[in-house]
């Protein structure tokens, strides 16, 4: 058991030094998110009838995203620096507005935000697009590979949310509050 | 991230934000983010808890990380925090 950790320690600490070797520069990184984001979530506008998208940076932050919207649906795309992290979430507007969930949520949060790795792990659950290691940098051929996958998945896999059409979201909340039950139990959720 | 970044705006609080490691380095961040937090304990800081993302199925590492350093300090879970009366 402890050789076994060893090992798993080793490797972890190589590939560590791998990936400063191998990381691109943050510029080279989120210039690909931007660039691919627009091309690849496209048939948003084209075909789903959403405004055009728009972009926000915050480089402080090292948080970037595309946000798009329709008349009864958000879609925001986000990249996280900190967390060398790409997604998808998927928003029931409110009163005409993308609205985030509160902080803390509880049995009776209101949710009207969920993310597309739930949606597709309900609706194609054999679909892996985690095929980074935990920890790994981002690159510009794995961001473009991300956003591409996730694009078509929300094509395919979420026509009725882009509709406007939301009964998927309440097993999509019962996955959520299920998570904040568990975390609960281990002590760590506020 | 974005959750820490909206909870600490909205109680005014610092948070360790990394955008200065370019091109990424988990390693050099993680220690940092160590250091950071180090830091703050030993200056008396009182430490804010957001949770986890209960959105996201994978936990962030730094959450986790984090977890380890703290064990033992006093953190205020975000909840509490803001549910606190506050000095007018």
């Amino acid at each position: 058991m402890a050789s076994k950790l060893r090992a798993a320690q080793e490797d972890r600490q190589q590939r560590t030094e791998l990936d400063s070797k191998t990381s691109e520069t943050r510029s080279a990184v989120v210039g690909a998110f931007f660039e691919t984001c627009f091309d690849a979530f496209s048939f948003l506008v084209e075909e789903f009838g959403f405004q055009r998208g728009f972009k926000k940076t915050d480089s402080r932050a090292g948080i970037y995203r595309v946000w798009y919207k329709s008349n009864t649906t958000g879609v925001e795309v986000w990249l996280e620096w900190r967390e060398q992290r790409i997604y998808v979430e998927l928003f029931r507007l409110v009163d005409g507005r993308i609205k985030q969930n509160p902080i803390v949520i509880g049995p009776k949060s209101d949710l009207n935000q969920f993310n597309l790795e739930d949606l597709l792990a309900i609706r194609e659950p054999g679909l892996t697009l985690r095929s980074r290691a935990p920890g790994e940098p981002l690159t510009v051929r794995s961001v473009q590979l991300f956003l591409t996958q996730y694009a078509a998945a929300l094509r395919q896999r979420g026509s009725d949310i882009l509709r406007g059409d939301f009964t998927i979201f309440r097993q999509l909340e019962t996955i959520v509050k299920g998570r904040v039950r568990t975390a609960g139990i281990a002590g760590i959720c506020s | 991230m974005k959750r820490v970044k909206a909870a600490a705006k909205e109680i005014g609080a610092t948070y360790y934000q990394g955008w200065r490691i370019d091109p990424w380095n988990e390693k050099l961040a993680m220690e940092r983010n160590k250091a950071w937090m180090n830091r703050k304990m030993k200056e008396g800081y009182e430490i804010i808890d957001v949770g986890i993302d209960p959105t996201r199925e994978v936990r962030s590492r730094f959450y986790e990380m984090g977890k380890d350093i703290l064990t033992g300090y006093a953190v205020v879970p975000y909840g509490e925090y803001v549910q606190r009366p506050r000095e007018r």
